[in-house]
């Protein structure tokens, strides 16, 4: 076996004035975006920065304290959306970034643009809320889902290949990494292989563990599918409800055979405060990198890697780390988390009676090499 | 029925007189002033004031079972019944009382009787049983009691028990904070017959003697006391007094004014507290390295016992006559029992202070008192009200007031009623029987359940409720008891013939009376019309009698 | 006898001092006609009490504030009344809103779960060291039983059932209520399966022997309790087919939603068209302190089904005008969203939907600020609630008075009115 990626160090935390849901790094590495809990997308120039003369001549090697190799420069906003942006997918070839909001809308920009526009839109791509948004590697296709039961296939331009109603609120889908073939999987943990050709089922794989009913709610721990070995396997992250409500659970992955739809492997990360696998970015050399979100304030940062029991590494002093994207050059990782003692926060006032929300900083790692 | 000859009445009281101090070993000299003739004359002058007629004394069969249910806690036998009927004796009535006091069952009864009043159905304990029926076979005062309960010695095997009364009020329930204050007035409404709940953050709205320096002098004492689980010497959770050096703070919420108060008796004197500069504040001094608390000299609850459970606190006799009064009687000369203040008097004035005062004479000792009062024509008046007068008001006890059964008491005689008590009591008589061995422990957590009051929720009244009629109508437990087995009382009645002789038979079992002539009837047109299932149509018979409000009351 | 007046109040126990000194709601019956009598009993008022315990968000509901700060991902949408708008999960309550009364403006105090639920629920009176009644028990002293002699107060909910106390207060235990577990009858509701129907009446009929033969010379006082008590549980046995869910049709079965909150709900209606005064309905896990807005997206459309399919059936057989219906939870949730996507306890401006007797109807009292997080003029505390549901139903609560052993006792909150724009 390769040796592991050396352990990551933070770089920086840029700071937001709102929460965000997901953040991912442009196919050119030169920009970031992130979906907000607002209607807009936050853009971030990616910039390289060289260190400064040092502080103590004595020590050459060390940089000022604030110093970071890389800086994101904010850009302004993409807009036109409704309610909160959870997703959105660069195109691994051309200067676009898709967007999905929940209310149900689809769009596209060009991510480079100053003053961006949207190149096209769809504002009832779905009905409410667009839970996931994945495009294919080959850049064209998009796939989308939502609360309103419906998997839908798009060309790149908006146009609707081939849809697919689930039987209920679907939380998450993903490209093989070849041919027409979709995975996607609903509240009750019932994840399946789809052809988009044939408008078949391939296979289903049985995520039911990531489902419980407590009481009234049905609680739905699946939050991430990604395809890993080149397609060999499927992975599932999220949650593996102990109840409702306060929403206790322990994080859970689970990986299956995608040829035989047998369960390969599963991990759990911790007690049940720790929460959700919430994102998984996989590293060109198949570690993985996972984001972990959890009661109260509880967050981590996983180095995993296929075939082993546990992780190798976990950064654990970031509160709920809700999203996490590899730069392409696979030395640097992005993490959205949240502001210190927002766990449970929701009620106090400032001292000077306001009543400011809460924010989500993007951290930025180095893997050294 | 008449009362005895009034000589003939004092002669019996003074034979039963000699005959308890005999058997209690109470001096002599004590017994031989009775207190009944005296408490008559107050009821029957008052009664006589107000206009109002005395009911006729009890029959015999009524009050047999009374006395059954009250020094027994049970009903008597169909042959006890007739017994005692068929007894031509004019003392048969103070020779039962003697008989049934003088036995073990008394000071179970007794024990029953104060663990209902004083935990209120919140929380049982081996220990505090234990405790409570060894201090009614002795026949301890009320005062040491009451000493032993409010300071326990939790060291003491046959004294720790007492300490549940304050342990089993300090447990944390759930999420709350310890109910210090609910101890506190539970203390105050159960020793002293005072409820000062409304003073924990103002005077008392309504009662002017109500101060809030009562609540909180009663308050500084248990908040001080810890409840620390069992260890070491100490075999059940205990209480552990912290050092107390200052008074006690407190805000009235009404008008911010503030006041301050140690350790006190409410209603009564400040207990001084111990001087820093002078006094020696430790027995044990607290110790760091083995992390021990120590033993403070000042002693809260010891001193607060000591002062409440005395001859200087009038409350302190007063609320025990009251309550014994209220045992026996159907309702307190004071209502409600824990509301004594000057606004609020006694029904009979006079009677509440002779009771407190010759309690005090005779040194706290309850098994005294309650055998006066069983010798007191108003308890043994019958329930029937005097025909043609409306109904006198109750406070006047002109006619024996309707009382609750325990569910203890329920469901001891139903088991005797029904016959089943050898086998659910004693374990014996299940040979050669199909079907499930029931045990006494079964009978007893099921109809408690449906009986009993929720905890906290004192036991004060006859209470018919919706869970109770449900129970009786629909529970298992309850249909087992009336089918025919072996010698129960559906058996036993199944085997006669004589319809008459048959509905005695459930009546004196049941009631503890003779079938009256229209159940008599009710009985032979009711297995007329049930010919072909004899039994069943007994076991219902039967039902309806258990279901009544003449069995569901001590009356 | 006096439907509304039940006996044990004649009682000479402690009790009879514990009562309402409600004497307008007493000595009627017994001077009606049959027919009056019946007349009466059509009009009889009842309560439909839906409890969502945790606390049910008001931003994913009754006051939605999409596309602002706080909002949520959720989309507003238009209701039966122009300009009225509710979240898009209660499509189907958005149907009814002509029929409700929605009160965004509740601010109350206690943060709580552990004191907040039983301070909500009692009214939240001055503090005079007594345990005030829940809102049930209250009604259950107040108006008693009706005419069915159904128990006043009955209690569907998740859990455990029996004979619930601990609502009562001072009232004392008997205005306690009789809780339907998991929607089970309960304990020992069912006729024993040795005894048939007739062999019942007819051992029942024998008890009522003893108990006149008893009663005759006597204070009548234990035996009308005990005569009552046992009708009660005999009306209760008779209806056990009625309470029996699985026996209900399948199409409101459907209509109600197959969830836990549709059976109940729909029990509940089966319940007050027996004639029970004050149906509580409960319902668990609403404390949506993390991921609030799946568990939202989840619990609030099962909700919006079945409490819209009951105010339309209550509306459609006419009894909407008779029953007052209330939905409510201790507090709401906070505006802001904490780290893990949940909302926590927020008493500051939260709503409660009403319906039915004695409100306005299609009506929105009171609003929050643009992003949700203050009501915009003094608000509602739940005292002004307590008033406005006793006007409702009928009570003057200024003037009636609890008499606890001499202590009189405000039915609500003193300093507090009714809500007059709700009050039809």
């Amino acid at each position: 076996m390769k040796d592991a990626l050396p352990v990551p160090r933070e770089l920086k935390a840029f700071a937001n004035d709102r929460q965000l849901c997901v953040v991912r790094f442009s196919p050119c590495g030169l920009y970031a975006a992130a979906g907000a809990m607002e209607g807009t997308v936050r853009r971030w120039k990616v910039e390289a920065r060289t260190p400064p003369a040092p502080v103590d001549p004595k020590k050459p090697d060390k940089p000022p304290k604030d110093f970071s190799p890389v800086e994101l420069v904010p850009l302004p906003h993409l807009r036109g959306f409704n309610g909160w942006v959870q997703t959105l997918a660069f195109h691994p070839k051309d200067k676009r970034i898709f967007c999905a909001d929940t209310w149900g809308r689809l769009s596209a920009f060009n991510y480079e643009a100053a003053e961006p526009k949207p190149l096209w839109e769809n504002a009832a791509a779905h009905e409410g809320w667009i839970r996931r948004l994945a495009i294919s590697p080959d850049g064209a296709h998009l796939a989308t889902c939502g609360r309103d039961q419906w998997v839908r296939i798009w060309t790149t331009e908006g146009k609707l290949l081939a849809e697919h109603r689930a039987e209920d609120d679907v939380f998450a889908v993903t490209f093989a990494p070849a041919g027409p073939i979709v995975a996607f999987g609903d509240a009750r943990g019932r994840v399946q292989t789809w052809d988009f050709k044939t408008k078949q089922k391939v296979r289903e794989f049985d995520a039911s563990a990531f489902y419980k009913l407590s009481r009234l709610q049905d609680v739905t721990g699946l939050r991430t599918l990604t395809f890993a070995e080149g397609g060999r396997s499927l992975l599932a992250g999220g949650c593996e409800p102990a109840g409702g409500g306060f929403l206790e659970g322990a994080p859970l992955l689970m990986q299956w055979d995608t040829t035989t739809g047998k369960k390969e492997a599963e991990w759990r990360f911790g007690a049940a405060k720790d929460g959700f696998v919430m994102d998984v970015a996989t590293h060109p050399d198949g570690t993985l990198i996972l984001a972990t979100s959890g009661q109260p304030g509880s967050g981590k940062i996983l180095f995993l890697r296929l075939g082993e029991k546990e992780p190798y590494f976990a950064h654990t002093t970031m509160a709920n780390c809700h999203s996490v994207a590899l730069h392409p050059d696979g030395r640097r990782f992005a993490v959205v988390s949240m502001n210190r003692a927002s766990a449970g926060n929701g009620r106090p006032k400032t001292a000077d009676g306001s009543y400011p929300g809460n924010q989500s900083p993007v951290h930025l790692f180095e893997i050294p090499s | 029925m008449q009362w005895p000859k009034k000589t003939a009445a004092h002669l019996s009281a003074l034979a039963l007189g000699a005959a308890m101090a005999t058997a209690l070993g109470v001096p002599g000299a004590l017994a031989a002033a009775p207190l009944h003739p005296r408490v008559d004359e107050l009821v029957a002058a008052k009664a006589t004031a107000s206009g109002q007629r005395l009911a006729a004394p009890a029959a015999d069969a009524e009050f047999l079972r009374r006395a059954w249910l009250d020094f027994a806690g049970t009903i008597p036998s169909a042959t006890q019944a007739r017994q005692f009927i068929a007894d031509p004796s004019p003392t048969k009535r103070a020779q039962l009382i003697g008989r049934l006091m003088a036995a073990p069952t008394f000071a179970e009864r007794m024990a029953e009787v104060f663990n209902i009043q004083l935990m209120e159905r919140n929380g049982d304990s081996e220990d505090w049983r234990g405790y409570l029926r060894a201090a009614f076979a002795t026949n301890r005062p009320w005062d040491q009691m009451t000493r032993e309960m409010l300071s326990p010695d939790f060291k003491d095997a046959s004294l720790r028990g007492a300490g549940h009364f304050i342990t089993r009020r300090l447990e944390k329930v759930g999420q709350q904070e310890t109910d210090y204050p609910g101890l506190t007035r539970d203390v105050g409404r159960l020793f002293m017959g005072v409820d000062l709940q409304c003073c924990q953050c103002h005077r008392h709205l309504t009662v002017k003697e109500y101060k809030q320096v009562d609540f909180n002098g009663l308050f500084t004492v248990f908040s001080n006391a810890r409840l620390q689980a069992a260890a070491g010497d100490y075999k059940t959770p205990w209480v552990q007094e912290g050092l107390m050096t200052n008074k006690y703070e407190f805000v009235s919420v009404l008008n911010q004014v503030k006041g301050s108060t140690g350790p006190r008796v409410p209603l009564g004197a400040e207990v001084p507290l111990p001087d820093p500069a002078k006094d020696p504040l430790w027995i044990v001094p607290p110790n760091t390295k083995t992390r021990s608390a120590g033993v403070p000299k000042f002693s809260a609850l010891g001193e607060l016992s000591r002062r409440m459970a005395s001859p200087e606190n009038p409350y302190f006799a007063r609320n025990i006559a009251n309550r014994i009064w209220w045992q026996f009687m159907g309702r307190g000369l004071v209502e409600p029992l824990d509301l004594h203040h000057a606004e609020n008097p006694a029904s009979h004035p006079e009677l509440i202070d002779t009771l407190a005062k010759e309690l005090v004479a005779h040194r706290y000792d309850l098994k005294w008192l309650v055998g006066e009062l069983a010798l007191t024509q108003a308890y043994q008046r019958t329930g029937v009200l005097p025909a043609g007068a409306p109904a006198a008001p109750v406070e006047l006890f002109t006619a024996a007031l309707e009382r609750p059964l325990s569910a203890e008491q329920f469901l001891r005689a139903v088991l005797a009623a029904l016959g089943e008590q050898e086998r659910i009591v004693e374990g014996r008589g299940w040979e050669g029987l199909a079907g499930p061995r029931h045990t006494l422990k079964e009978f007893e957590t099921t109809f408690l359940g449906a009986l009993a009051n929720a905890p906290r929720e004192p036991e004060l009244a006859v209470n018919p409720t919706l869970r109770a009629a449900l129970f009786l109508r629909n529970n298992d437990r309850v249909q087992w008891l009336l089918e025919r087995r072996r010698g129960n009382l559906v058996d036993r009645v199944a085997s006669m013939t004589d319809t008459a002789a048959m509905a005695d038979e459930l009546s004196l079992a049941i009631f503890t009376r003779p079938a009256a002539a229209e159940e008599k009837a009710a009985l032979a047109t009711h297995l007329q019309r049930n010919a072909g299932e004899r039994e069943r149509a007994l076991g219902r018979f039967a039902w309806a009698m258990i279901s009544s409000i003449e069995f569901f009351t001590n009356h | 006898m006096n439907p509304l007046c039940k006996p044990w109040e004649h009682a000479a126990s402690r009790r009879q001092f514990l009562g309402a000194s409600a004497g307008t709601l007493g000595g009627l019956g017994g001077l009606l006609s049959a027919p009056a009598a019946e007349a009466l009993r059509a009009r009889e008022k009842q309560v439909l009490f839906v409890w969502l315990d945790g606390g049910m968000s008001q931003l994913e509901s009754w006051d939605p504030k999409p596309n602002t700060e706080f909002g949520g991902p959720f989309r507003a949408i238009r209701t039966s009344v122009p300009g009225t708008h509710f979240s898009e999960l209660l499509p189907q309550c958005a149907k009814q809103a002509h029929r409700l009364c929605v009160v965004r403006n509740v601010s109350t105090q206690d943060n709580a779960h552990s004191s907040g639920v039983a301070r909500i629920q009692r009214g939240d009176p001055k503090n005079r060291g007594v345990a005030y009644p829940f809102f049930g028990s209250a009604i259950a002293k107040l108006m008693g039983p009706t005419a069915s002699k159904l128990p006043p107060y009955v209690w569907v909910k998740p859990g455990s059932g029996g004979f619930k106390t601990e609502d009562a207060g001072f009232l004392g235990p008997r205005y306690g209520s009789l809780a339907f577990g998991d929607g089970k009858a309960p304990e020992d509701l069912l006729r024993h399966a040795s005894i048939t129907a007739a062999e019942d009446v007819e051992r029942n009929e024998l008890r009522e022997l003893f108990n006149r033969r008893y009663a005759a010379p006597r204070r009548p006082a234990h035996t009308e309790a005990s005569s009552f008590v046992f009708d009660t549980a005999l009306e209760l046995m008779k209806r056990q087919d009625m309470f029996d869910t699985s026996k209900f049709p399948a199409k409101d079965l459907d209509r109600y939603g197959r969830t836990e909150l549709g059976q109940h709900l729909l029990l509940a209606r089966t319940m007050l068209e027996a004639g029970v005064r004050f149906v509580k309905v409960g319902s668990y896990g609403w404390d949506t302190h993390g991921d609030n807005f799946n568990a939202h997206a989840s619990l609030v459309p099962k909700f919006d089904r079945a409490f819209a399919a009951v105010i339309e059936d209550l509306a459609a057989s006419g009894r909407l005008a008779n029953t007052l219906v209330i939905v409510m939870s201790e507090f709401g949730r906070t505006p802001r969203i904490n780290g893990h996507a949940g909302r926590d306890h927020w008493p500051e401006a939260w709503s409660v939907a009403m319906a039915g007797c004695g409100l306005n109807a299609g009506v929105v009292v009171g609003s929050t600020t643009e992003k949700g997080t203050e009501v915009k003029d003094k608000g509602h505390d739940i005292g002004a609630l307590f008033h406005t549901w006793f006007r409702a139903l009928g009570i003057d609560s200024s003037k009636t008075e609890y008499d606890n052993n001499g202590q009189p006792l405000p039915l609500a909150h003193e300093d507090m009115v009714a809500i007059k724009e709700a009050l039809a």
